[in-house]
């Protein structure tokens, strides 16, 4: 049967030369392919020739090709009915498709063909899907949106699987492509419609071996970059073991928001383009590997997913997360998803990433650095080593472990505000991934120490003092502005909280000056039940 | 039989006899009159008088001699004219503390004669010249306190002197007729009703204590009493002499006015209140066919009775309180600190079209209700405010803040406040609409939640459900229908602490002064379409919109 409509296909195409064939000069087998003229210089009508049409659609096929053996791999066929394609590129990024040809449509038909031939169902797009609307998509808005928005209008989604015969979409990003056919780069993601679960994430490089594709490719550095991005995070991700079992223990559903620096610096410092793109691209590859023996699931973003105002964070606690919600039990009624897993790539290429049980009231189950290029002062450094300093000052330290058993603990940086808020004020606008990465070293730490701990994701507004606070008061007093502490037990739902000081100031990574293996931090550990101290230590 | 209305007014004036004034005898009052004259000269009392000489320049005063027994006994005239019961009557010299063998007021008190009393009449005559006015002070003996304070002046004229004493002692009566009479009314139907003789109604106590026993009283103590008629539509039937007063006249016409929807019927009821007690009446046909009724009064209530053989359609007599059977009263309870309300009119009440009140057009509005018994598009009227101040309930009405004047009230519509409650009494069943807001507000550090609740329900006030009792929600931020809106603002602009006041809509008002915050949390359930707001410095804020598909909403206020 898939002969026979291959067979057709080829007739197709023969016809489609023939009739093209005889208004134009007569191609031989053996002529150099066509050499791309200036648009001007076109035909209006722009008829493909035939080589260059099998071509495409042979590229097509080998592309359905190389994703074709992760259906395999996935045991997607089992709960596969019939598969609707949509091609989204970087839709993501924009809101709206790049100029497309005949080319394309070839390649696609190609794809068509290779998903038919090895036997799986596909619908016809007679119904027609739009686009989510590309105000959706703006990263540029006040408040921020999260990244990574499905693409796809949801409403047509929804009348798509009603017809119970689609099961799942195919979306792909023809990252790059040859002009000649010689090569493609394309990512692959199928997700269910009934859940939005991402069953299947794979890029995938089609070389038709003719040696032209792997130079092209090397030329065009931001499709490069991306191939580059995401292979290494794949890679480096898939080694690590213990995160892996640790996902697979404290990760059901989840979401992937990429937080970057919007809690400190109200921008996305990273920048969103393709490399980006590229990053969630991968940790999504390693989530749905790790989901395909049942657990942790990843989701596809369909519900719109908006940061807190810019302007609330200069007087919030540092490293409050970025989500707008009150609270975590908001979040998972607006989104309804229990896991989110939020990860920074930051600038020095380092991939860290962190859980938080929504359901659970925002409980962290872990931290994980992960370098992907080799830097100097990297937040990955900074990361392992207050992590390797806390766990090891502090946290042998028996008597500590017996007054935080079974608490539930948030982290407080109370850097330099110790007769005034301006100080901090003024330091903090300097804060970037680095502080990010000894602050969450620290709740690592603490995490890895005591099972029985949690450390809770800040998210709620909890504002600082300000200087007329700390006027004509005693010296070094609490930084937080509260009236007492059963408002923040009660209204954060922790037990404790930990109040660090630095007292070096920490700057970017990747400066070869600054020499991060010095430590000098104060702790001050507060019983929320009373306001009593229940430890205090220095480390340096 | 059909009924017909028709309009007969009994009224049977009175002669200034000394019972045609009083009230019917039965259980009345007792009273112990003591009159102190004054110790310089306890036989005489002054009146002032000044006469003018012939050439009109000079005055000179010329005093009359008054026996102050003769003002005694004027008291107890007075009295008697009421049909109190005087006991005693009794002259004393004046409390004495110059040696003068005078008596003790205390000790009096507790005299076995003060002790049957009810009421001590303590009267006490002025001493010097220049002071000769009556005090008179009127002792309840259950309560053991005085009740009542009356001034007497000396008079020109004696017969001027006792006008006022009369005066004075029938302030007294007003005071303790609600603790003793009552009211007496019949109802006939229009068959009976113009049977009957106006001139020709008489009463006599049923029974009286002779030697401490009941005996029926004989046909001789029968006295004429003065009365009314008036039919279903309130009208009064050919009264000649306003004796009632019209509160009064209006408390029976309510009390018939129920039974518009019942056969056609008339009430008979008495001018003056009866002591109270059992009472024979007798009515006389105009062909001298004799009705006898006997009724028994109770302290401050109108008695009902069906006058025989005239009710044949009605239902049973039953003795009511004074109540106003075409008004209601609609309670709000639960009014703690921030909470406002509002009543409006959706229907006009029979009760005030048949007085020509056709309500007042002021502050018609068209409220946004979500009842479903609410068909829409009625007017309004506006008539009543209230909130809770700090802990103490204000309230205002419309158009002129005065109860009377207020759309859909009856002559006795009074407003109670109470702790966090507020009774409006005896306004016109009807149909009204109640409008509750609430804002209040909570702090955390850096954030303020204000709630803007509001609230309506329709209240419906009908001769079946003459109350209503509306409770205002407590806890609107936890209510399935309140939204959240959440704006953020710069707590600290500056050096100094940001303060801003925010606007709901088009609101010429803030309804929030936000200061040392970053967040206003607004609770809120009606339509909010937009927040904006100005900044200490007069900047005002861009606009914030607000959808009304999401339950919550973030927002920021931006500043010029």
């Amino acid at each position: 049967m898939y002969i026979k409509k291959i067979t057709l296909l080829l007739i197709i195409a023969s016809l489609m030369s023939l009739i093209i064939g005889c208004s134009s000069s007569k191609p031989t087998i053996e002529e150099k392919p066509i050499i791309e003229k200036p648009i001007a210089e076109k035909p209006i009508t722009d008829k493909p020739s035939v080589n260059k049409s099998l071509m495409f659609t042979e590229l097509g096929s080998k592309i359905a090709a190389s994703i074709v053996p992760n259906f395999n791999a996935l045991k997607l066929r089992e709960n596969l009915n019939s598969l609707y394609i949509a091609r989204v590129d970087d839709l993501v990024l924009s809101g709206k498709y790049s100029q497309f040809n005949s080319d394309d449509a070839f390649i696609e038909n190609g794809i068509i063909a290779g998903l038919l031939n090895s036997g799986i169902k596909l619908t016809e797009k007679l119904s027609s899907i739009n686009l989510r609307d590309a105000a959706d998509v703006d990263y540029n808005t006040m408040p921020k949106r999260a990244f990574y928005q499905h693409t796809l209008n949801l409403n047509d989604l929804s009348q798509l699987k009603q017809d119970k015969i689609t099961s799942h979409v195919l979306l792909y990003n023809v990252i790059k492509r040859s002009d000649n056919g010689s090569g493609a780069l394309v990512y692959f993601r199928v997700i269910d419609i009934n859940s939005y679960k991402i069953v299947l994430s794979e890029l995938v490089n089609v070389n038709m071996n003719d040696g032209k594709w792997e130079d092209e490719l090397k030329k065009d550095t931001k499709a490069s970059g991306y191939a580059s991005s995401y292979q290494k995070i794949v890679d480096e991700l898939k080694k690590k073991r213990t995160l892996i079992e640790t996902i697979k223990s404290n990760v059901t559903q989840c979401i992937l928001v990429n937080i970057d620096l919007l809690n400190v610096s109200n921008l996305y410092k990273t920048p969103i383009d393709l490399k980006s793109m590229a990053r969630e691209d991968a940790i999504t590859t390693f989530m749905v590997d790790v989901s395909k023996d049942g657990k942790a699931s990843i989701y596809e973003k369909t519900k719109n997913i908006v940061f807190k105002y810019p302007s609330v964070y200069k007087n919030i606690v540092f490293n409050t997360n970025p989500l707008i919600y009150e609270d975590w039990q908001e979040y998972f009624d607006n989104i309804g998803y229990p896991d989110v897993m939020f990860y920074r790539t930051n600038l020095d290429s380092t991939l860290s990433l962190y859980h938080v049980n929504a359901k659970n009231s925002g409980e962290v189950s872990f931290y994980d650095y992960t370098e992907i290029e080799r830097k100097i002062n990297s937040t990955e450094s900074s990361f392992n080593l207050f992590s390797k300093i806390v766990s090891h000052k502090m946290f042998k330290d028996e008597k500590l472990l017996k007054l935080i058993k079974g608490k539930r603990i948030i982290l407080v940086d109370g850097d330099g505000m110790t007769t005034n808020f301006s100080s901090f004020e003024k330091t903090r606008q300097l804060y970037d991934y680095q502080q990010c990465a000894i602050e969450e070293g620290m709740a690592s730490a603490i995490i890895s120490n005591s099972n029985t701990t949690k450390v809770v994701e800040k998210l709620k507004t909890l504002y600082y003092k300000r200087d007329a606070m700390y006027a004509s008061r005693v010296f070094y007093p609490n930084p937080l502005y509260l009236d007492n502490w059963k408002q923040l037990k009660d209204a954060y739902g922790v037990d404790l909280v930990l109040v660090y000081n630095n007292t070096i100031n920490y700057s970017s990574p990747g400066d070869a000056k600054q020499n991060l293996s010095k430590i000098s931090v104060a702790f001050r550990l507060i019983d929320l039940t009373d306001g009593s101290i229940l430890y205090a230590n220095f480390l340096n | 039989m059909k009924k017909i209305f028709i309009f007969i007014t009994l009224l049977i004036l009175q002669s200034q006899s000394l019972f045609s004034q009083g009230f019917t005898v039965a259980d009345k009052p007792n009273v112990y009159v003591y009159i102190f004259t004054h110790y310089y000269n306890p036989q005489n009392v002054f009146i002032k008088d000044t006469v003018k000489s012939r050439d009109s320049v000079t005055t000179s005063l010329q005093l009359t001699m008054i026996n102050p027994q003769v003002a005694s006994s004027m008291v107890s005239s007075a009295l008697a004219k009421w049909d109190f019961q005087v006991i005693v009557e009794s002259m004393q010299k004046r409390i004495s503390s110059r040696g003068y063998n005078g008596d003790n007021v205390s000790e009096l008190l507790k005299s076995k004669s003060a002790k049957e009393a009810d009421y001590i009449i303590v009267g006490e005559f002025g001493h010097t010249p220049s002071s000769l006015d009556l005090d008179i002070k009127v002792y309840d003996v259950k309560l053991q306190n005085f009740i009542y304070r009356s001034n007497v002046k000396p008079e020109k004229e004696i017969s001027n002197y006792r006008k006022s004493i009369e005066e004075s002692i029938e302030g007294f009566v007003d005071i303790v007729k609600p603790a003793h009479a009552g009211y007496v009314s019949f109802l006939a139907d229009s068959l009976c009703a113009e049977d009957i003789n106006p001139n020709m109604v008489f009463y006599k106590p049923a029974e009286l204590l002779v030697d401490n026993k009941l005996m029926p009283t004989s046909d001789k103590l029968f006295l004429e009493t003065p009365v009314y008629m008036i039919d279903s539509l309130g009208m009064s039937i050919l009264y000649k002499k306003k004796d009632a007063s019209v509160a009064l006249l209006n408390d029976y016409k309510e009390i018939l006015q129920d039974s518009v929807k019942r056969p056609k019927k008339y009430l008979i009821f008495s001018v003056k209140p009866f002591w109270q007690g059992k009472y024979d009446i007798r009515f006389y046909t105009i062909s001298n066919r004799e009705i006898n009724a006997q009724v028994s009064v109770k302290a401050g209530r109108i008695t009902i009775a069906h006058l025989p053989g005239c009710t044949h359609s009605m239902d049973t007599a039953k003795v009511e309180p004074i109540v106003k059977f075409s008004s209601g009263n609609i309670k709000i309870e639960n009014m703690i600190n921030g909470y406002t309300a509002f009543l409006s009119g959706l229907s006009k009440s029979p009760a005030k079209e048949s007085r020509g009140f056709s309500g007042s057009p002021n502050g018609i509005s068209k409220p946004t209700v979500k009842d479903k018994n609410y068909a829409g598009n009625i007017d309004t009227i506006q008539f009543f405010y209230c909130y809770n101040d700090s802990g103490k309930i204000k309230y205002s009405v419309s158009p002129t803040n005065d109860i009377k004047d207020m759309p859909f009230s009856t002559d006795s519509t009074r407003i109670t406040v109470q702790q966090n409650s507020i009774m409006i009494e005896n306004i016109n069943l009807g149909q009204y609409l109640f409008s509750g807001s609430m804002k209040g507000q909570e702090s955390f550090p850096g954030k303020l939640n204000v709630t803007y609740y509001q609230y309506t329900k329709i209240v419906n006030l009908t001769e079946n459900a003459r109350a209503a009792t509306i409770s205002m929600i407590q806890k609107s931020r936890d209510s399935a229908a309140a939204k959240q809106m959440v704006v953020y603002l710069d707590p600290f602009p500056d050096e100094n602490a940001g303060q801003y006041s925010l606007f709901i809509n088009d609101e010429a008002s803030p309804f929030i002064v936000a200061k040392n915050v970053g967040e206003v949390h607004i609770f809120y359930n009606q339509e909010i379409s937009k927040i904006r707001g100005i900044n200490a410095k007069g900047e005002k804020s861009t606009s914030m919109d607000l959808t009304t598909v999401k339950s919550k909403q973030y927002g920021e206020l931006k500043f010029k």
